[in-house]
């Protein structure tokens, strides 16, 4: 009875997880077809040209990218979900604000910006506009655009996962650490933060794995100057028309993500 | 200035006459004495009315106050008893000055209370509450819910503002201070023990926060003091509810604070611990010294406890006074009703193990409508011929016949209770 149950889980996952990373995986050992597509015979080639500067560049700046794109969520988005955890009665409305960029198109919202930060956009209007700048800001198509993007697509992940560490915590653990002695700043660092470090652990893990494989944020705002692991991996599915290469690329990303979750558990069991 | 042995001989002689610190009075100083009746139930605070109060000084256990033809003379700071003859024999020259002199001493008041209002939005929670704990002792607050027992008690913590009055700690006013500039301490009814860290860790917890360089030594000890030695590298999801309670004492009585506030701490034990918690809590409170003032809503909890108890009703404070007093002479219905069954005969109030049954056919009748036997004692459930129910705890030996369907009351007139 219980295997027939179980069925559709184990088709869904064999369907759509295991068989095309098979794939993947299979193409990544392959040579690349003269029109796209793969052709025998085996090789390994495609991992050891991973190790080219140009691509080890490539992979530096993803990540310090996204460990920015990290770092600044965390010390934006944890006062934020400290004050929803606190806010009482507006506490859902506050969260549904958190949530209510994800009723519109990723694309979209990210497009956005574009009409925010370009020469003629927004910001550059009204600084032109009011004489405190004579030559538009180059706000748009470098590292600092591509952040900021990432920063404010993937901000709500960070915050989820903390509220809810947050929202759990008895609130007399504060008054006993304020009654104890403990001015506001050593309860943060004393009780809050310590507490609240698996949510952080999650939000940082949550934040930092999309960013390393972002294509369309870096896409757009990065206007081709500012190239990530995605748009790298993209690009070899079409215009340079090596597969076998932008799969070794996947999987090289895949198996960054799944260390760095294997070593935030370990982190988050010796807590 | 005396010699010091006689300073010991008049110190020991004053501990013999007056074990209780609140009230000493010193027979050879005074010739004569002025211990109206009425002054025995009131409060220190209530005797100086009228008068100035002594000031308070800094780094005094208590305060005296010589009193010569109804004014005050003056005060003196004093640490214990020694120090007090010492200070009296310094002194003497004014004490000695009036032919008739009464000296009171008292043990300062820890914590003053002066017409305490909380208004929330709609509701007033706490209506100008007085209060007056003197250091040292077993207090408690009791009520039903919503009587304004925990906001009266979160008020003095620091953790709700007062919308009016006064809250004063050692004679100084603390209410515009936040919780961790108060000396008091409160045992939250969930504990509030922090989950990352070890008992010993939690104990330690307000050491550190003051740079004590003790903090371990002391921490350790207070372990002891509660019985957990053994337990003090546990976290608190491995100590069972008892425990996790002890480690909350430890947690706030290493401080020594000026006052320990206590929320309803036996409430979340099941019944057989919460006896034993019981004699614990006071033989903890005897040990540390630190004054104890407990809030709940178990009137048997309150009266076994404290030295004295309010008996708190929407807001306001009842009555203030002795297990006994609020028991025996309660000052009003709600206290007589709140505190245990109570049988009403025309606005007179007599409890159920002070009615007696009378078969003999005089008293007032009363049909039996159930029984319950509890082996030391039998419950009657009587119904009058007017209409109203009456409890009568009768004893084994009050020989009530199984079978009877209709009994007398009779009672002893000094157990009634009147009330306003």
């Amino acid at each position: 009875m219980r295997r027939w149950f179980l069925l559709p889980a184990r088709l869904t996952a064999w369907l759509l997880i295991v068989a095309p990373m098979a794939v993947i995986a299979v193409y990544s050992l392959l040579t690349r077809g003269d029109y796209g597509g793969v052709e025998q015979p085996w090789t390994f080639e495609s991992f050891t040209r991973l190790a080219d500067p140009l691509y080890l560049g490539i992979l530096w700046r993803s990540v310090w990218i996204s460990a920015a794109a990290t770092a600044i969520c965390a010390l934006t988005g944890f006062p934020l979900a400290l004050y929803i955890a606190r806010a009482g009665k507006w506490k859902n409305l506050l969260l549904q604000l958190v949530l209510l960029p994800f009723w519109t198109s990723f694309l979209v919202r990210t497009y956005a910006w574009l009409f925010i930060l370009r020469d003629t956009g927004l910001v550059n209007t009204v600084l032109t506009g009011l004489h405190l700048i004579r030559t538009p800001l180059p706000l748009l198509y470098n590292d600092g655009a591509v952040l900021l993007g990432l920063v404010y697509s993937f901000l709500p992940f960070f915050i989820l996962p903390v509220y809810a560490t947050l929202e759990r915590m008895d609130p007399a653990l504060v008054e006993a650490a304020a009654d104890l002695g403990a001015t506001p700043g050593a309860v943060l660092r004393r009780i809050v933060l310590p507490l609240a470090a698996p949510g952080i652990a999650a939000g940082c893990v949550l934040v930092f794995v999309p960013c390393l494989g972002a294509y369309l944020t870096p896409d757009l705002l990065g206007g081709g100057k500012t190239v990530m692991l995605g748009n790298l991996v993209q690009n070899q599915f079409t215009t340079a028309r090596d597969w076998p290469f932008g799969a070794a690329i996947s999987l090289a990303l895949l198996a960054l993500s799944t260390g760095l979750l294997l070593v935030t558990r370990h982190a988050g069991e010796q807590l | 200035m005396a010699e010091t042995a006689e300073i010991d001989a008049v110190a020991r002689d004053f501990d013999a006459f007056h074990p209780q610190p609140e009230l000493l009075f010193h027979p050879r100083l005074a010739r004569q004495t002025d211990f109206a009746a009425g002054a025995q139930n009131a409060l220190p605070g209530d005797r100086f009315a009228g008068a100035k109060r002594p000031h308070h000084l800094a780094g005094s256990a208590g305060e005296t106050s010589c009193f010569g033809d109804r004014a005050v003379s003056g005060h003196l700071p004093f640490r214990d008893t020694a120090d007090l003859v010492q200070n009296l024999f310094e002194h003497a020259k004014f004490i000695v000055a009036s032919p008739a002199v009464t000296i009171r001493v008292f043990m300062a008041a820890v914590l003053q209370l002066r017409n305490v209002v909380k208004e929330f939005p709609g509701q007033r929670a706490v209506d100008h509450v007085t209060l007056e704990l003197e250091r040292g002792g077993f207090y408690s607050l009791v009520g039903p819910s919503g009587c304004g027992k925990t906001t009266t008690l979160r008020m003095i913590g620091g953790f709700e503002s007062i919308t009016s009055g006064q809250i004063l700690l050692d004679g100084v006013d603390v209410a515009g201070l936040k919780p961790w500039l108060r000396d008091v301490s409160t045992v939250f009814q969930s504990y509030a023990l922090f989950p990352h860290l070890t008992a010993l860790e939690n104990v330690e917890f307000g050491l550190r926060e003051r740079k004590d360089a003790g903090a371990k030594s002391k921490a350790t000890e207070a372990l002891e003091l509660v019985q957990l030695s053994t337990k003090r590298d546990r976290k608190p999801a491995q100590l069972s509810g008892g425990e996790r309670q002890r480690v909350a004492l430890a947690r706030s009585l290493v401080l020594r604070p000026k006052l320990l506030l206590l929320d309803e701490p036996l409430a979340a034990l099941d019944p057989r611990l919460r006896g034993e918690m019981r004699t614990e809590l006071q033989a903890i409170q005897r040990k540390s010294g630190v004054t104890f003032l407990l809030v709940t809503h178990d009137q048997e909890e309150a009266l076994s406890l404290s030295a004295k108890l309010a008996v708190m009703n929407k807001g306001r404070v009842e009555q203030f006074g002795t297990p006994e007093e609020v028991y025996l002479k309660p000052a009003t219905r709600f206290v007589a009703d709140f505190l245990g069954d109570m049988n009403w005969f025309d606005g007179v109030g007599v409890r159920p193990e002070f009615t007696r049954i009378s078969p003999a056919g005089d008293g007032l009748r009363a049909r039996v409508e159930s029984r319950q036997f509890l082996g030391h004692l039998t419950h009657l459930h009587l119904r009058l011929d007017n209409g109203e129910k009456a409890l009568v705890h009768a004893r084994p030996e009050a020989e009530v016949p199984a079978d009877a369907q209709e009994l007398w009351l009779q009672w002893n007139p000094a157990h009634e209770i009147r009330v306003a």
